[in-house]
């Protein structure tokens, strides 16, 4: 097992600001003052049907991205984690909502480190470094610990 | 061949009994039969008509003397001693019970085999030239890029859950046998100038109910490049492919949506920003692969065939139509058919499984390979073997000399199996064969290559067949298409319409009036894709509806 719940979850949870992308893009200094003045972190809201068009400095003041699965199939997702780190270089927080416990490790080799099951129950990775997705495609060794999880 | 590392086996061993745990969840209601189809299919378990099919994967179609036994073994402990070689060089079980798949897959583990990624929405078994490392006209062998590209592509933690499914064909020859073009992705090896191995790639390609030739989106990849921009292709369908329609969901029509300009535009901004270090760190591993699959072919002595082939005709049918050339000038590649009259094509006994392995361990090394035509091939068998390789394989019913003739057509299980199916197949091929050894006495008629889907999914490839079938219902009555022309290879083409569809009761009559047009019409030593490419349908067309005139009705 690779996973831990943490306690410490859902006092998080209760300081994040959570703003949907498109709202982001729109009124981006306003909802950065409003963090502020609230204390509380940003949470960009993304759904894996929509396109990831900011710039890495847009994601400056972001603590953490959660990303929608529309479906439990839709694999939409995966791509949208590890373009956030390979291309946006991000290295906060990339939460999967919505998603399989088989497909938990899968998530975290693409870069997610928290994960919101179908089934409602939340938690972190507790994997270290995992702001690099390693694609290295003779990884068979590394992927076992995938399989293991369940 | 490539052999498993430890951790590749572990890795086999923990995925049989994730799918085990899987079930049970399944089985105590913890997953949803809809999630839970999509974790079977993963493992090559499907649903079919009459019961669950296995699929088992044959990386780029090579296989061991061992494995082949193994998968006798699962033939007879878990089937019904009997397995199907499908188009995509994997094998097919048809009868297993769910609650023994973990089973069934721990058998095949402990000879390096699995179902992973034999279905689903996920890169399925990269496949290759059946002659890959033999052929005369190879550029470069193809095995260690498959090798590299299976390593890749299995369990890629970005690419498990694709709009559809993503079939990869590599081949490393001046001719194409894998089809490459009708592929998601195909893949030509080449050298540039300077006799460096580069790549030629070609995007959505497909049969299916929108058949499609591959289009080529990079003419010269480097070593350097191909991992990478191949992530990039997967990362643009992955991101960019329809989700909302099962039946416009491959590859091949996002890049028809966006035109191959605008998808390689696409591809190439996702190319620049893909982290090239790391995926390349794979590179190491290439001459690992290379030595694997290098072969000391030993030069041997010819002994004289030519003698041995006067006094048996059989023999010397059978080194034409089945023994093909091989790049080391004292062996030769053997094909054994699967297309016998009384068996459905591309069926195998676990008896006859058994006896190929013994055979390979004596010829060959015990190297097998399965043809994507439903047949499979002995590489590398020393020349001066091939009477007694003959004598043996036809104690098996193993020696029919008919490959690459219209009754080694290519045939999905239709009916009889599928669940998709609109019409008969294996009945219709058997009957075939029935009616066509007697009409065939005494007439060469070369290579025709005949190929028959059951469905418009097109299993059986009957889009590039010199003569294609397809199956249609009509009423609840089977009703089949014929079109002519199609071919593979790098100038792949879609087979025409002859014209309306012909009833079940009359097909057979359709293939024999075509096959009696060729006989009258070809020139010379013109094969029939040579005729058919010369004069085009018409004379076909005039002959099977209104000339010779079948009565196109039910009966």
């Amino acid at each position: 097992m690779t996973m831990k719940e943490d306690t410490d979850d859902a006092l998080a949870e209760l300081k994040l600001l959570k703003v949907p992308l498109y709202e982001w893009l729109e009124r981006r200094e306003e909802l950065i003052s409003e963090a502020v003045v609230r204390k509380l972190k940003l949470a960009l809201v993304v759904s894996s049907d929509d396109e990831l068009r900011f710039s890495p400095d847009d994601l400056n003041e972001i603590e953490m991205v959660i990303i929608e699965f529309t479906s439990l199939i839709d694999g939409r997702g995966f791509s949208l984690a590890v373009m956030l780190r390979e291309k946006f270089h991000f290295r906060g927080g990339i939460r999967a909502v919505n998603v399989l416990e088989d497909n938990v490790a899968y998530l975290e080799e693409c870069g997610f480190d928290s994960f919101e099951l179908d089934s409602g129950k939340v938690f972190s990775s507790c994997v270290q470094d995992i702001a690099v997705p390693n694609h290295s495609p003779i990884g068979f060794a590394q992927r076992l610990n995938r399989l293991k999880f369940n | 061949m490539y052999q498993y590392s430890d951790a590749e086996r572990q890795q086999l061993t923990v995925r049989a009994e994730q799918f085990d745990q899987q079930i049970k969840r399944f089985q105590q209601g913890q997953i949803h039969p809809d999630i839970f189809s999509q974790l079977r299919l993963r493992n090559g378990l499907y649903e079919q008509r009459h019961a669950p099919m296995l699929r088992v994967a044959i990386p780029y179609g090579e296989l061991g003397s061992n494995q082949l036994r193994a998968l006798a073994d699962v033939a007879d402990q878990f089937d019904q001693g009997y397995g199907h070689f499908t188009t995509r060089q994997n094998i097919q079980f048809n009868w297993p019970k769910m609650v023994n798949v973990p089973a069934m897959l721990k058998v095949l583990a402990a000879e390096d085999m699995h179902a992973i990624q034999t279905s689903g929405s996920c890169i399925r078994n990269i496949s290759t030239d059946h002659l890959a490392g033999v052929a005369v006209d190879e550029v470069e062998d193809p095995r260690p890029w498959c090798e590299m590209l299976r390593q890749w592509s299995t369990l890629h933690p970005e690419f498990n859950w694709l709009p559809r499914k993503f079939k990869f064909a590599l081949s490393g020859s001046l001719e194409d046998r894998a089809l490459i073009r009708l592929h998601d992705i195909g893949i030509q090896l080449i050298l540039d100038q300077q006799g460096k191995t580069c790549f030629k790639v070609f995007v959505g390609g497909g049969m299916g109910r929108t058949p499609v030739i591959g289009k080529e989106i990079a003419s010269q990849l480097t070593e350097e490049e191909l991992l990478p921009y191949l992530q990039s292709i997967l990362r643009v369908y992955n991101l960019h492919g329809r989700r909302d329609h099962k039946y416009k969901s491959r590859i091949k029509i996002l890049v028809n949506d966006l035109g191959i300009e605008a998808f390689r535009e696409k591809v190439e901004e996702e190319f620049e920003s893909i982290d090239k270090r790391n995926l390349n760190e794979s590179l190491a591993y290439l001459d690992q692969f290379k030595l694997a699959f290098k072969r000391h072919n030993r030069a041997h002595a010819s002994s004289p065939i030519k003698q041995i082939s006067v006094d048996q005709p059989q023999f010397t049918a059978w080194v034409k139509r089945n023994v093909v050339a091989h790049k080391n000038p004292s062996l030769r590649n053997v094909m054994i058919s699967l297309k016998n009259a009384s068996e459905a094509p591309g069926d195998i006994t676990s008896h006859q499984m058994r006896a190929i392995a013994d055979i390979a361990d004596s010829y060959n090394n015990g190297e097998i390979r399965v043809h994507h035509e439903q047949n499979l091939l002995l590489p590398s068998v020393p020349a001066d073997r091939l009477f007694d390789l003959w004598s043996a394989l036809q104690k098996f019913e193993l020696a029919r000399a008919n490959i690459g003739e219209i009754t080694d057509m290519i045939c999905c299980p239709g009916m009889d199996y599928c669940s998709l199916a609109n019409a008969d197949t294996i009945p219709l091929a058997k009957e075939l064969n029935q009616k066509f050894e007697s009409l065939l006495t005494g007439y060469e008629t070369g290579i025709i290559k005949l190929k028959m889907s059951g469905c418009m999914n097109a299993c059986g490839h009957h889009h590039v067949g010199d003569i294609g079938i397809l199956g249609v219902d009509k009423k609840g009555e089977h009703w089949y298409q014929i079109t002519l022309g199609g071919q593979g290879g790098l100038d792949a083409q879609l087979g025409l319409r002859l014209g309306p569809a012909i009833h079940r009761n009359n097909i057979i009559d359709a293939l024999k009036i075509l096959v009696e047009t060729y006989i009258d019409l070809r020139q010379s030593r013109e094969s029939f894709a040579e005729t058919v490419k010369r004069l085009g349908v018409g004379p076909f067309k005039e002959q099977v509806y209104d000339g010779k005139g079948i009565r196109n009705q039910a009966a």
